[in-house]
């Protein structure tokens, strides 16, 4: 178990790594020159010469390479082009409510969208069954930003319940938070837990067709303690291993709803940062997420191995 | 005879769910609406009419004009375009290199598959959006840019998918005799490996056309996608949000048509799914 873990940071190190050295490649790879998009096209030579050595654009690929990474690891990811401030100071609060939005929808949507699969497998065939996988089947060909526009027109334009914008911790203001958050909230939660809902049904239809369920039965055991206690406990496991992957595609889709939003998250710096050719905060962004997802597969092997003793042999 | 009776079996299994028709009819719907985009819309896409802006519905604008006087039925027509082509263009793209590389990875084993499934595992762990976000900011967003993103950032799956359905064959025996009779590599993984595992792919390819749809119009809602004066719906979407409050229809008309098309198209994978891989088709039951 520990050997098994330490070769799983170790390996999460090393993907850090590669993951840092191409988020280093974009800077490398832009056809712009990086001196005149850091000070504009109309720069003297004087600058443009002084800049290039500060930089460290006349060293070769790989020592940039180092020299950036060894300033990474301490929290320096350079001055972010176009707001001439250390990229930390900029990226690092608007990381923070991404993070905390998509974790928070991750937390409501994974019990509850466990349950409705729980809850369409078991009645699999009935009306419920059909209405709950119609609606998460529809959910999942929506886009984020259309169901978020549509909450917005409704919730805040036309019943005006809830305010259409903004952003609060809630340890700043709680009733304000609360408020601010519901649609956002919604949003994320409704398109994360349809998917879970729909890989957790497939999987324990998949737990219903083997052969131990078929003895358990034949023994004469309940239905319900057989869903309980076989179905349940072999179809729920693969649903751990989603955890990794759907913390990415909410981060993602918490972008799309901050836009809707104006919620001051990366979302709106990243499009900023694009649209400014801001490479620094771009790489910074491609780390750092990166890194986050990572320490969620970590957490997701351990929770698998705790939960599937079978796995740490191996 | 055998072969037609082969697809008539793969057609009843395709449809064995009576909602994979409607499906296949709004995937056949929005093909034909953009191949015959030009006949059909009944304006040019970018003819702007200032004095006309943001008027109603007529008989002569059937969903009205945006905020440039731009006729938005015909806007949300070439719209259809945008999509399929991102769609379609990066799926096939993906899916190529992906094969390839999964093929190559399994085929070889040691270190080149190490290398790259350590790429495959730092790949996943960046998300899609941030990756083509970077990768916009340095290739820009031209149709064919965004396509070559988009399918990029959605390789490493493939590579996965491939070599896990790779490794059970290159051990067979017909592999070992094609080796044994000195076959080049590319012709043992062209005739004898890619014909007996590429249907994974086919189903993944099919249902992945409509995330990247997804990502396409997001990224072009966000402004970073598709640029203007080319119709998007993502884009549209985008433009026309100052306007939801008095213009609903000018916002909510793009939206439905990419949740319609992409519905349409999941559903459709699904239908290839089910007539593809018969395992999977009782657990859907």
């Amino acid at each position: 178990m520990t050997k098994y873990m330490l070769h799983r940071v170790l390996q999460t190190l090393l993907i850090v790594v590669i993951v840092s050295f191409i988020s280093f490649l974009l800077v490398s790879i832009m056809p712009k020159d990086p001196v005149y998009a850091l000070l504009g096209a109309d720069v003297t030579e004087e600058d443009y010469w002084t800049t290039y050595y500060r930089l460290g654009l006349d060293k070769p690929l790989i020592v940039r390479y180092f020299m950036w990474a060894g300033n990474a690891l301490r929290g320096d990811f350079g001055n972010s082009y176009a707001y001439n401030m250390p990229v930390w100071d900029i990226l690092g609060p608007k990381l923070g409510i991404t993070i905390y939005l998509s974790v928070v929808a991750m937390l409501i949507s994974f019990p509850l969208g466990i349950v409705l699969g729980i809850i369409t497998a078991v009645n699999r065939g009935k009306a419920s069954d059909s209405i709950i996988t119609l609606i998460a089947n529809f959910l999942c060909g929506v886009p984020q930003f259309v169901v978020a526009i549509c909450l917005l027109y409704l919730f805040a334009m036309k019943l005006k319940v809830l305010p259409a914008i903004g952003f609060t911790y809630p340890w700043v203001n709680f009733s304000k938070h609360m408020s601010q958050i519901v649609m956002p909230m919604i949003c994320l939660v409704l398109q994360s837990a349809a998917g879970v809902c729909r890989q957790t049904r497939s999987s324990m239809l998949e737990a219903y067709g083997q052969d131990y369920v078929r003895t358990a039965r034949s023994k004469g055991l309940k239905e319900g303690f057989v869903i309980y206690k076989h179905v349940m406990g072999n179809g729920l496991i693969p649903i751990i291993t989603l955890i990794g992957g759907r913390l990415s595609s909410l981060i993602g889709g918490a972008m799309f709803v901050e836009a809707v939003f104006s919620i001051p998250g990366m979302g709106m710096l990243m499009v900023k940062s694009i649209n400014s050719m801001d490479i620094p905060v771009l790489q910074a962004t491609v780390l750092l997420t990166a890194i986050v997802i990572s320490i969620a597969y970590i957490v997701t092997d351990l929770l698998y191995v705790i939960v599937d003793p079978r796995i740490s042999l191996t | 005879m055998s072969s037609k009776s082969e697809f008539s079996k793969f057609i009843s299994r395709m449809f064995a769910r009576r909602i994979v028709i409607i499906g296949v009819v709004g995937a056949v719907f929005f093909l034909l609406v953009a191949i015959l985009a030009p006949i059909i819309s009944p304006y040019d896409p970018s003819e702007m009419d200032l004095m006309g802006k943001l008027s109603g519905l007529s008989s002569a604008h059937p969903l009205g004009t945006d905020m440039y006087g731009r006729d938005l039925l015909s806007r949300i027509i070439y719209g259809t375009r945008v999509s399929l082509v991102i769609g379609v263009l990066s799926v096939i793209i993906s899916a190529a290199i992906g094969t390839f590389l999964g093929m190559v990875a399994a085929y070889n084993g040691g270190v080149i598959d190490a290398i790259l499934m350590r790429f495959c595992d730092a790949f996943r762990a960046i998300p899609q959006i941030a990756l083509s976000m970077a990768l916009i900011a340095i290739y820009g967003s031209s149709l064919f840019s965004m396509a070559v993103i988009i399918g990029v950032s959605t390789v490493p799956a493939y590579i996965r998918m491939m070599r896990a359905s790779t490794l059970s064959i290159t051990g067979s025996d017909y592999v070992l005799a094609a080796k044994l009779s000195g076959e080049p590599v590319l012709l043992i993984m062209y005739r004898h490996i890619l014909p007996n595992s590429v249907s994974p792919i086919i189903i993944m390819a099919t249902q992945q056309i409509g995330s990247s749809i997804l990502m396409e119009a997001g990224l072009s809602f966000l402004g970073i996608g598709i640029r203007v004066p080319t119709a998007s719906w993502g884009s549209m979407v985008n433009e026309a949000r100052p306007y939801l409050l008095n213009h609903p229809l000018y916002v909510l008309a793009p939206c439905i048509c990419i949740a319609l098309l992409v519905i349409s198209l999941n559903l459709l994978g699904d239908g290839i799914r089910d007539a593809l891989d018969p395992t999977l088709r009782g657990v859907n039951k």
